[in-house]
Order: C-alpha cells, then structure tokens, then sequence
C-alpha cells in the first residue's frame, strides 16, 4: 500500500492550475536609480516654432506635422512645435523670444507689431491669394438666418486675440448699431476654431464665428462637424494669418527660414506637403494687408468705448 | 478499481469504523479545503487581474486623451496636477509618468526624482502592458499612446501587491475555515461515528454471543432507522437459529439414540472406506470407542481382511473380529448413503454369535432327546435280541461239538458267526444306550493316540498318517474311551479315504483346553450331511458296512467329558474333525 502514489496526480493538477499564474515573467527593473535632469534639455540646439491655436492643439499638431518635419530637414535642426492656450501666450513667446517664429492670427499680428515689433516673415497663399474670412456659423437645422437673429442667444468667440472668431464678429455687430459686449446673452472663448465648430455643431451655443480657412479645410477633409453647421454669414477678406518672427531674429535665421518657406512649393515634397494642408504656397507680405483689420480694430473698440 | 483502492485506504487507516469515519471527513474537508481554495486563488487572481489590467488601460487611455492639449500647449501644471490627482484618486496606482514622443519624461510621480532605469526598459517592450519586478512588488506597467504617439505617451504603473494581499486574505479566511470545519468536523464525525456504531457494536456483540453458541441472543435498539430493521432481522435470526438448532438437536438426539437403540452394529463409513460414526450398538459388539476407531479404514473390524485390502463389502455373512482379537460371524448389510454421490455407506452389522449358538444348542438338545429315545428303544431292542441271540449262539456252539456233517458245521459256523456279529451290534447299541459313565483317570491325551494307531496300523493299507503332537498335559478323562473315540474317527476317515490319502493328526494345548486334529483329505462329507454326522444310525455307507453309531457315540463320550467336537469339512477336498477337551 503506497498512499503516496495516490498524492502524486493530485500534485501535478496543483501545479498545473497554480503554474498558470505563475508564466508571466516580470521584467526586472531597478527603481532606486532617480534623476531629476529633465527639464531643460537639449531643447537650445533646435528651432522653435510657435503655432497660435487657431485649430486646437492636436489638431495643430497633426496639421502642421509633415510641414515642421520638412523645416526640419531643410534646416538641418530640430524643429520644435511650440503650442499655447491662448494667441496672447503665443505673442508673448515672440516677444521674449522664446520661439524662432510663430504662426499667429491676424489680429495677434497687429497686437504683436503695435506692441514690440513682430515682423512678418511670409503668408500663405490659399487659393490665390493671402486672404481669408470669418464666417458666421449656426447649427444646420437652426431657424437663425443672419447675424441679427443671434440677438440674445449664446454665442461661442475663438480667443481674444481673433480676428475672425472675435474682432470680425464684433465688428459686425457694430455695424448692425449693436454693443458687441450686449450683443449676445452668453459668449464663451473656445481657444481654437475647430472647438467652435464642434460647440455649433453640438448645439452647445446657438452660434459662432470661425476662421474660413478652418471651416473649408474641415469641410474638405473631415466634414464630421462642418457638415452639421451652416454658414449664415461671411464677412469681406482679411489679411491672412501670417507666420511672424521677433524682430530681434537673427538675420541668418530669418532669411535661411524665409528662403525654405518661399521656396517651398518649388520642390515635389514640399508641394506634396502644402497640398495636404490646402496652401498654395507661402509669399512675402506687407503689414499693408492688415490695414482692414487695423480698421474694424479701431471701430469695434470705439463701439465698446462709446457704450461704455 | 475505485472501490478496491477504497478497500486499501480503509485497510490502511485500519481501526474502527469511528476511525474510519472521522478520517474520511477530515479528508474530504481538507480536500474540498484545498481545491476551495486552489479554486478561489486562480479564480480572484484572474478576475483581479483582469480588473487591474482593464483598470490600468482605462486610466491610462482616459488620461491619454485629457492630457493631450495640455501637453501640446505644455501646461505642465496642469499635467503634474492631473498626474498627482489621479494617482491619489485611483486605487492600485503605483506611478504615472508621462513621457513626450522623444522619450523624454514630461510629468511623474515619483518622489525623489525619476528612476531612470525605466526608460532603457521602457524601449525593450512594445506591448500595451507589461510585467516589471521593481524589487518592491511585481507592477503591471500600461502604456498608452497620445494622440498616437504623436504627444508623447503615458505610463502607469499598476500594483499587485494590494491585489496578491487581497487573494492571500481570501484563501487564509477560507483555510481557516476549512480548518475550523475540519476540527468541527472531526469532533461531529467522532459523535455521529460513535452514535451510528453503537448499534453495530451491539449487532457484533450479538453476533459474537451467537459465536460463542448463545443462540437466541436478543439485541436491544431503541433506534427506529435501518438499523433497527437489520437489529430485527437479527433478533428474529438468532431467534430462529435457536429454535432451529434446538430442532436439530432433538432430531439429532432422536436419531442419536433411535440409531443407538439399535443393537446391531450401525456404521458411517466415507467413500474411502474410513469409519466416520457408529452407533453404540457397534461399540458394544466390537469393543472399540468411536474416538479408537474413527478415521480408521473398515478394515480393521473383518477378521480377513488386511488393513492395506480395498475390497468390496459383500452383502451377506461374514466373520468380523472384535477389539480383544476375537472373531465373531456377522451378517452385514452394506447400503449407499445417498444414491447418486459417493458420499458413503452405511453399514448394518448384526452379530449372529448368539444366534448360531442359540441354533446349536437347540440341535444339541434335540440330539440328545432322539438319542435318549434312541437309546431307550435300543437297549430295549438289544435287551430283548440278547436272550435269543445268547440261546442261539449257545445252542449252535453246542451242534457244533457234536455235528461232524461238514455241510452241517459249515453252516454252523456261520449261524455262529452271523450271531457273534449280532452280538456285536447289540452290545454296541447297549453301549450306546447306555453310555456308561467315563472312569476317570489322568490320561497323556498323545499317549492314547500312539495306542491307537499301534492297534489300528495293519488295516492301514495305503493310508498314510502324519502326527503332529505337542506337548500336553494330563487331563482328567477315561482313556479307554478316548481311545474309543480316536479309533472311531481314524477309522471313520480312512474309511472316506480312497486312494493315496493322508490323515493328519494334530494336539495342541490352548488355554483352557487342548484340541485334537484329526484332517483326512478324504471325500469328505457334502453339507446337507455334515449336520447329522453325529446323529445315531446315520451313516453314508452301504447297508452293512457300518451301523452308524460310531461318531454318535465318540459324540456322546465328549459330551460326558464336557469336551466339544466339532466337524468342517468340503467335498472332494477332506475333513476335519477338532475335539477339544477341558483340562
């Protein structure tokens, strides 16, 4: 009589049920080794661009990818993608000089000029010409015919420093005799034209004002939202958002990265690149294009100043 | 199989049923126990970390997502604070650090800077989630990409540890109950076991009583399940075993002693002719105790048979030998025990000794009343012929003097001898008749022979005798008789002797007696004969060779010497006649 014979099956069914568990190899790895040298990095070697996030960030980054990867390549540095909340962070990147260049919106630009001498290094030119709009946008199956019927409702701004998710909207109202600050019952800043789309779209407000530039290139390429929106309204062109230096740049730097810029749509890859982000090419400008801008400026500000 | 493994477990435990019982709970507690909690063990581990996996993807995809703007626009505050919050609010959660499309760390939470060593781990694994050994306990590691990649990525660090805890908690709980039961279970075992024995202790009890022959053993339960069926049965059992046995036994008795009261010798013997049983009837006759005799071969009791003989037992008469080495005729009937199986045969032997003495004496006392009949009659006859029979002899040797007629005295002569030869027969008869009684004297019974067969040897012809006499002592008896009785039957015997014949004659002294031989291989006597050999006028020859008085009277002469004389003897082969006389 072994009872011991009668142990062993029951043994191996143990092992086999409880090796299970036990298959996965853990990775050793020790945790006592800290630094805390990470910060302030290699970041000096590279090229800094700032994009305003006249589309949200994300969207910014997939946006301008391709085309930072092709600066980077031409410069034969790193370019780094810098990204703010807000256009004025942006414009204080500038001003400090923390970025290389910046993408800004229009009215950034004349802010940025008036305050510390932003400069213009080159402009898109989409569909001929460096021009853009703002449209007036209110969900597809909305009643809202005009700008007049936004009267009293919620209404969803892009970032102070817009010119057209804000600065245009307002000075349309002015126009219409109203106060822009009285206009509508509610506004918000949705910090980047694509949330305002996506608020309209949501029926999250009644209305918005959004870069045409932005509500064209969704509508082309990723229509989810656009397509439950409509343009109720559409203001003359603006001088396109330019890509601006400090005016501290140095002069090296700022032709090398012109050059690139302007001559961009000369080569197959950067044409490839230009296309996929809808722009035709990229020009020099004068400051002279944002004299309407400059205009509504004035008058909306004298619009809130008068009411007040 | 099961069952026979089942039977050496319980061989092995050994003990009593309680012990068996007890054990066998235990075991099967424990082994529930253990599978218990091997099952819960793998189960929870699973089920745990599934949730701790499912847990870990979801955090880190859910921050993923939220963190992207703010790592793009490097709020790095709102980033440290996220990362902070979440692992304060998320269980399990052992680190989170956030890491942008280069590699480089963003935001973490580990305290006293960041173990660098992650990162080169980091690059060798391109799963979603992975194992790592910090030394501290196994993490799972989750990686989840922002904005594909793009942004950089976030990693958390899940914790087992709470998780192993949480397992090790539930499978000690359920040992210790498992324990708890089996100790419970133990002390229950041992009651129930003692509770539902105690009634099978007293059924063995009961049967033991039964064992030891106390038939009619009666249990007492007060339990009303199948144990007091089977308790009934038993009673009702030991109840019928009783009066069945106590039947058996009167019956057996019975027959004990109807078998017993049987005089005759009744004898169980098995197929190899081995005594089984007999009766007391047997013992009586043969001597032997049953204890003596049992398992002895039959043999023995047969007077001629060897022990080593297998012989078939003839049905019929046959001479059987006792104890004491004395023979006895028996008739003995041999019947099978049962009639298809060898199981035996039953042996009825009567003892006919008596019986044939009985017969004996009847013939002898028959004998004597003819005799004495006879005997009157004759000496009246002779009585009565003796007178004339005297006048004429006297007469005829008185003409025999005085006739010189040869004719005359030749027919005198045989009216003289015709009459002595008359004479003769009468005197005989009168001795017959009158059997005078015996002188008594001491007589050499061997002496007496060689008188004899001194006298008798001219007529012996061809004859030839052969003696063989032992030494004998003198007995008290009439020698002239003797003689008489020894010439009656030598003559007696030479006379049945025809050509070439041989007379033995053998003494011998036994005990109490000594026995007289005398064997012819004459033509000897056939056996409606041998019965009247010693009847008066009885004879075989032809008319005037004998008278047939001679072995009637050798008969009578024993007879008054309270000796015996006994004749055997085969036709075409011899007789023998023996004469035993007392000392």
């Amino acid at each position: 009589m072994h009872p011991e014979k009668n142990v062993v099956p029951l043994l191996i069914i143990l092992f086999v049920i409880t090796s299970g568990c036990l298959s996965n190899e853990a990775t050793k790895v020790n945790l006592s080794n800290r630094s805390n040298d990470f910060d302030s990095s290699s970041d000096s070697e590279s090229l800094r661009i700032a994009v305003s996030a006249i589309i949200s960030p994300d969207e910014t980054l997939i946006y301008y990818q391709d085309m930072f990867d092709y600066l980077s390549l031409k410069m034969g540095v790193p370019v780094k993608l810098v990204q703010r909340k807000t256009y004025q962070e942006v414009n204080d990147l500038v001003r400090k000089n923390s970025v290389d260049a910046a993408f800004v919106c229009s009215l950034a630009y004349i802010d940025g000029k008036d305050q510390f001498g932003m400069e213009i290094l080159a402009v898109p030119i989409v569909r001929g010409e460096p021009r853009y709009y703002s449209y007036i946008i209110v969900p597809d199956d909305s009643s809202i015919k005009s700008l007049e019927g936004l009267k009293g409702k919620t209404f969803a701004y892009t970032d102070p420093l817009s010119n057209s998710g804000k600065l245009s909207p307002e000075y349309m109202i002015a126009q219409l005799g109203e106060n822009p600050e009285t206009f509508f019952k509610l506004t918000f800043f949705t910090y980047s034209h694509d949330k305002s789309i996506q608020a309209v779209a949501e029926k999250m407000v009644d209305g918005a004002a959004v870069d045409s530039l932005v509500w064209d290139f969704k509508n082309a390429t990723d229509p989810g939202f656009t397509s439950r929106t409509k343009i109720i309204s559409k203001s003359p062109p603006y001088g396109i958002p330019p890509l601006v230096v400090s005016k501290d740049i140095d002069p090296t730097l700022k032709g090398k990265l012109g050059k690139i810029l302007l001559q961009m749509h000369e080569d197959e890859k950067g044409i490839e690149i230009l296309d996929r982000i809808m722009i035709d090419r990229f020009s020099e400008a004068n400051d002279s294009l944002y004299n309407s801008v400059r205009e509504m400026k004035k008058v909306v500000s004298d619009a809130k100043r008068k009411d007040t | 199989m099961l069952k026979e493994k089942i039977l050496k477990i319980n061989d092995f435990i050994g003990g009593g049923l309680v012990r068996k019982f007890v054990i066998w709970i235990v075991f099967i507690i424990m082994l529930l126990g253990v599978m218990t909690t091997i099952f819960v063990q793998v189960s929870l581990n699973k089920t745990l970390t599934e949730e701790l996996h499912e847990r870990g993807q979801v955090i880190s995809r859910n921050m993923a997502t939220s963190i992207v703007e703010s790592i793009l626009i490097e709020d790095t505050i709102y980033v440290h604070r996220l990362v902070e919050n979440t692992k304060k609010i998320e269980k399990d959660v052992k680190y989170i650090y956030i890491t942008d499309a280069r590699g480089k760390v963003l935001a973490h939470t580990f305290e006293g800077g960041f173990p660098v060593e992650l990162l080169t781990v980091q690059k060798y694994l391109e799963n979603s989630s992975h194992l790592l050994d910090t030394g501290d306990g196994i993490v799972i590691d989750f990686t989840a990409p922002i904005l594909d990649g793009r942004a950089g990525f976030v990693h958390i660090g899940m914790d087992e540890t709470s998780m192993h805890e949480k397992i090790k908690q539930t499978s000690s709980a359920i040992i210790t109950i498992t324990l708890l039961v089996g100790t419970l279970g133990v002390l229950m075992a041992y009651i129930a076991g003692n509770y539902l024995t105690r009634p099978i202790r007293s059924l063995v009890k009961g049967t033991e009583e039964i064992g030891r022959g106390n038939l009619g053993y009666q249990i007492k339960t007060d339990s009303t399940d199948e144990i007091n069926i089977l308790s009934n049965a038993f009673n009702k059992m030991s109840y019928n075993l009783n009066t069945g046995i106590n039947e058996l036994r009167e019956s057996e008795e019975r027959y004990r002693r109807f078998v017993d009261s049987i005089s005759d010798a009744v004898i169980l013997i098995d197929s190899q002719k081995k005594i089984l049983s007999w009766n007391s009837g047997a013992q009586k006759i043969f001597g032997y105790c049953l204890e003596e005799v049992a398992g002895s071969k039959i043999n023995i009791l047969f007077y001629s048979m060897n022990e080593a003989d297998n012989l078939e037992i003839p049905d019929g008469e046959n001479v059987f030998k006792r104890k004491d080495g004395s023979n006895f005729p028996g008739l003995i009937s041999n019947k099978p025990l049962q009639d298809s199986r060898n199981a035996g045969n039953v042996l009825v032997i009567k003892d006919i000794k008596e019986q044939k003495e009985i017969a004996n004496l009847e013939k002898l006392l028959m004998r004597s009343e003819k005799l004495f009949t006879l005997g009157k009659l004759a000496a009246g006859v002779a009585h009565e012929i003796n007178n004339p029979l005297t006048a004429i002899s006297l007469h005829t040797q008185i003409m025999l003097r005085k006739t010189w007629d040869e004719k005359t005295d030749s027919r005198l002569k045989i009216i003289n001898k015709e009459t002595n030869r008359a004479a003769g027969i009468v005197k005989r008869l009168l001795e017959f008749a009158h059997q005078s009684e015996p002188k008594i004297g001491s007589v050499d019974i061997n002496s007496e022979i060689d008188i004899v067969l001194n006298v008798l040897e001219p007529q012996l012809n061809s004859t030839k005798i052969t003696t063989d006499l032992m030494p004998l002592p003198l007995i008290m008896a009439d020698g002239e008789q003797i003689q008489q009785v020894i010439m009656n039957m030598l003559t007696n015997s030479i006379q049945s002797i025809t050509t070439d014949g041989e007379i033995i004659i053998k003494t011998a002294a036994k005990n109490d007696h000594i026995e007289i031989s005398i064997i012819d291989n004459g033509c000897g006597i056939s056996q409606d004969n041998i019965g009247r050999v010693f009847d008066p006028f009885f004879t075989t020859k032809k008319s005037g060779e004998g008278t047939g008085l001679g072995l009637s009277i050798c008969y009578g002469v024993i007879k008054k010497h309270n000796g015996l004389i006994d004749v055997k003897s085969r036709v075409g082969t011899g007789t023998t006649f023996t004469i035993r006389l007392p000392i």
